[in-house]
């Protein structure tokens, strides 16, 4: 049997954080909605590969199928697909009011609402990578779904394993040019798990990484460190600019530290491992629900504790900071776990 | 009757914050610390609050049963207590070694631990004998060995106030700058501004040497200027290391629980994220756990407290499927005690399964040499599902009749990955899910060839990605045993397969059965 309590809580957001969150609430015997904006929940972690070679490498992304699964099952659990929240009132209780793509409005009451809406992958076309332009220069989120779907690495000209491979890291992240003064924090783990995998189905595979700190990846760091620095070429620096040759070739240029001169190399593939940005919708459902945006536009929870300027209203995920998926699914629970606290103090 | 009492095992931060949010839930604890206990008695809301239980310079020395029953035991004053709890939550703090070896420095009064920099006494005639009159601080980190954001956080803190508020001059040395934390980025930023020098080494390293007089001297290959360039600085500071508490091992040994490979508790495995271990009712947090951030071991924190009255509400959490030993033929040889990786079999009067904390999984009973364990209920097992497969494959018919066993924690989730995907998986294979492929027995694998199935294929999580740990492990040593087996009696070994997979992989899914059923194809008919 499961118990009930009569207290609504309302998720906005039905990525991995989201879901989380949901779980958590629904087993402890709250009803919870998910109002979820696409026609699917999973949000971007069902977009990625996984990356086992031999053994699994621990990206964490086959996590959130469990939690799809028990979303989906749950009696405590609702969800709303399709839909984006059109407004809010506080009253009695809060008012949530949302419509879906046929614009048919709806609306619902809650105790409690925490956002979860996730984040957007860094765009590239705005960099001077020639992403829009050249078919091969591709992003890691759209080389995570090549191998997904396909199970294999083909460059998108014409569909064969490239040979020589750039993956250049940063983009989108610690860059003051667009004011991004943060580390999205996943895209040094995932790409180098994603350039190992690439050495293991194909072994010749020649892969160069343009970096300018790599960051820990996983438990094991150190050890998955003196692997990296066996197989692939690691060049600090960040490219200048990229061009197009003759067969589809790509000519990456940019400034060699050892022999301080500049350089141009010739790819077959270049990878942008693209960071985590502020969704765009953030500044209007921030007014909607009345609450702040950090100065880089996330969702600010005062110091990472989950709750925002306003009572009632949380925020979990990368919706508020970037982050990995371990950390969305502590951030899911921990801001789960805020919510009893503030339902069972707070009203 | 279940116990409603938690042991908190630490003297910390982390442990006393446990405690402070179990206190505020009304829940009943006992804390048990390897020290004084110095840290934890100090926490303003323990030090007011006398409804926990302090045990002071302890040794944790034995622990049976299981969630909600745990009776654990401990060394105190020379003397053994037993205690009985739902619970155990081990909140340890880290040791910190200063990395002066690393580096090629003995500690001097001015060569410092990074703990030191912070209480450090800045007198303004020190730098008089520096060409510039400044007083110069250099910070190694991260030259020997990877460091993380939660050191480099510690450094740029550290420099930033030397930096603003007593007029030194502060270098920091590194390879990687461990940025991937929230906020460092924009303090990096930031703290470039107030004038703090940042040298990056990527393949040298600078010549560190301290001289008889004690000074140091750092010379480097400048990559900007392009010449040599020497570093005195009148005080350096070097970078800790974060390691596992030592009392870790001992926790580990008697709980029976997973060490990962740097000490620290919980095997590095997806499925314990969180505060989880392989052990229900056993919970690990903060910085016994990894390293993580202050805010991140409070995270942890409240994790454990969530799981504990997500347990205290619920009703009983018995799995579906458990195993369940007969006394009767038990041969008390202990096999299902020590492959049991969720610690569910006690050894009280008899060899039992105690209900649980079995997540069943079923290595036991394939591994029971007595033939002892069934899983219960046996409808949902490989036999259960096995009976239809007369029903679906008719052995007259030329069909050829292949099976899957999916592990329900991947395979079987990849399946209904690929069908959500619409994609399309060879029709005609009987699918077979288990809770966990280490269940699969050789008795299981020739009773499906005795019912003319053409092959097997066998899909398991992928390894270290097993919710049970070894079941993966043990589907592997157990398929090519039985290969040879089969061998034996002229059935040709490709007929069983074993491949691993995880539960995102719906195309891969549906890929590796079509490859398996056109090789069996390629065989053609058992019969
Ligand atoms: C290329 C790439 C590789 C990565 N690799 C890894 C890796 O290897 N390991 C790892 O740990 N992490 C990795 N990550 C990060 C991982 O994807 C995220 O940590 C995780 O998906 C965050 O989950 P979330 O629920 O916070 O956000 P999201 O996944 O973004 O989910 C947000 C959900 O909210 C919905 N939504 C958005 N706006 C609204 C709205 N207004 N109303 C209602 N619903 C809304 C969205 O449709 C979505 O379903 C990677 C990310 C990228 C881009
Ligand atoms: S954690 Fe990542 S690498 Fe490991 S099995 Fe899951 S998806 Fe694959
Ligand atoms: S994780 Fe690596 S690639 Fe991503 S922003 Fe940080 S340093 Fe750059
Ligand atoms: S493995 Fe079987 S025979 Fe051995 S102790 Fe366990 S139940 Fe008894
Ligand atoms: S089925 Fe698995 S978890 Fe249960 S007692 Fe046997 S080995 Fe332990």
């Amino acid at each position: 049997m499961e118990r009930m309590i009569d207290q609504n809580v309302i998720i906005l957001g039905g990525g991995i954080t989201g879901l989380t969150a949901a779980s958590e609430l629904a087993h402890l015997g709250y009803h919870v909605e998910i109002i979820e904006k696409s026609e699917s929940i999973g949000g971007h972690a069902v977009r990625l590969t996984c990356k086992a070679t031999e053994k699994c490498v621990k990206c964490g992304a086959c996590k959130v199928d469990e939690k799809i699964q028990i979303a989906h099952s749950h009696i405590n659990i609702n969800i709303h697909m399709g839909c984006t929240l059109t407004g809010i009132k506080n009253g009695e209780r809060i008012s949530v009011y949302y419509r879906n793509q046929q614009d048919r409005k709806s609306s619902s009451n809650a105790e409690a609402v925490i956002i979860a809406t996730g984040f957007h992958p860094f765009n590239p076309e705005t960099k001077p990578y020639g992403y829009d332009r050249f078919k091969n220069v591709i992003t890691s989120l759209e080389l995570e779904k090549r191998i997904k779907e396909h199970n294999d690495i083909k460059k998108p000209s014409d569909l064969t394993p490239p040979e020589k491979i750039a993956f250049v890291q940063c983009v989108g992240s610690r860059d003051s040019s667009l004011n991004h003064l943060w580390c999205s924090k996943i895209c040094c783990p995932s790409s180098l798990r994603m350039a190992h995998l690439i050495q293991t189905k194909q072994p010749g595979a020649d892969i160069s990484f343009f970096y300018i700190d790599f960051q820990n990846c996983g438990k094991d760091y150190q050890q998955f460190q003196t692997t990296i620095h066996k197989n692939f070429r690691t060049i600090r620096a960040i490219p200048g600019d990229i061009l197009q040759t003759k067969n589809n070739h790509l000519e990456v240029s940019f400034f060699d530290p050892v022999d301080h001169k500049a350089k141009e190399e010739i790819f077959d593939l270049v990878v942008l491992s693209v960071g985590i940005t502020p969704n765009q919708g953030n500044r209007d459902l921030s007014e909607k629900l009345g609450i702040n945006l950090t100065e880089f536009g996330f969702f600010d929870t005062h110091n990472q504790t989950g709750m925002t300027s306003k009572a009632g209203i949380f925020a979990a995920g990368t919706a508020c900071h970037p982050m990995g998926i371990e950390e969305s699914l502590s951030s899911g629970i921990k801001t789960a776990f805020r919510v009893v606290e503030y339902l069972k103090n707070g009203k | 009757m279940e116990s409603k009492k938690i042991l908190i095992i630490g003297n910390g931060r982390c442990a006393s914050k446990l405690a402070e949010k179990l206190m505020n839930e009304g829940i009943e604890l006992t804390v048990a610390v390897s020290d004084d206990g110095s840290d934890l008695i100090a926490f303003p809301a323990i030090k007011d609050n006398t409804s926990a239980e302090i045990f002071t310079n302890t040794k944790i020395t034995g622990c049976t049963g299981s969630i909600g029953h745990y009776s654990i035991k401990f060394s105190h004053n020379n003397q053994i207590h037993t205690i009985y709890v739902s619970h155990v939550i081990v909140a340890e703090e880290y040791l910190r070694a200063p990395n002066f070896s690393h580096y090629g420095l003995l500690p001097t009064e001015n060569v410092l631990p990074l703990e030191m920099s912070r209480q450090l006494k800045i007198n303004p005639t020190d730098g008089e004998s520096s060409s510039d009159g400044n007083i110069k601080i250099a910070f190694l980190t991260g030259l020997s060995k990877e460091s993380n954001p939660v050191i480099l956080e510690e450094i740029m803190d550290s420099a930033l106030d030397l930096q603003s508020n007593h007029h030194v001059q502060t270098y920091i040395l590194t390879n990687n700058l461990k940025i991937a934390g929230n906020g460092l980025e924009k303090k990096y930023r930031e703290s470039k501004e107030t004038g703090i020098i940042y040298i990056k080494f990527t393949e040298n390293r600078p010549e560190i040497i301290q001289e008889k007089d004690k000074k140091v001297r750092i010379i480097f290959f400048d990559d900007v200027l392009c010449e040599n360039f020497e570093l005195q600085p009148d005080i350096t500071i070097v970078d800790d290391n974060l390691l596992p508490s030592p009392g870790l091992k001992n926790l580990s040994d008697i709980f029976r629980i997973s060490i990962d490979n740097n000490g620290f508790l919980q095997a590095d495995n997806i499925h314990r994220l969180t505060g989880f271990t392989n052990r229900r009712g056993i919970l690990v947090t903060g910085p016994s756990k990894k390293i993580q951030t202050q805010i991140e071991h409070m995270t942890d924190a409240e994790n454990g407290i969530l799981t504990i009255i997500n347990h205290y509400y619920r009703d009983k959490l018995k799995n579906e499927i458990t195993a369940e030993i007969n006394t009767g033929s038990c041969v008390h040889c202990l096999t299902c005690y020590r492959l049991c990786p969720h610690q569910a079999i006690s050894l009280e009067t008899n060899v039992t399964v105690m209900q649980e904390a079995c997540e069943g999984c079923g290595i036991c009973a394939a591994e029971c040499p007595a033939i002892a364990i069934k899983m219960e209920p046996d409808t949902s097992g490989i036999e259960g599902q096995s009976e239809n497969i007369n029903m679906a494959f008719d052995p007259a018919s030329d069909m050829l009749s292949i099976v899957v066993i999916a592990c329900s924690c991947s395979a079987l989730r990849a399946k209904e990955s690929a069908e959500n995907m619409e994609i399309e998986i060879s029709k005609g294979i009987h699918i077979i899910s288990v809770p966990c492929a280490g269940g699969i027995s050789a008795e299981h694998i020739f009773t499906l060839f005795k019912k003319m199935v053409d092959g097997i294929l066998i899909m398991t999580c992928h390894e270290e990605n097993c919710f049970s740990e070894t079941g993966n492990i043990h589907a592997r040593i157990r398929v090519n045993s039985i290969k040879q087996k089969l061998k034996a009696i002229g059935l040709n070994e490709a007929r069983l397969q074993i491949t691993s997979i995880a539960s995102n992989m719906g195309t891969l899914f549906a890929a590796e059965v079509n490859r398996f059923k056109e090789e069996i194809q390629k065989l053609g008919s058992a019969k």
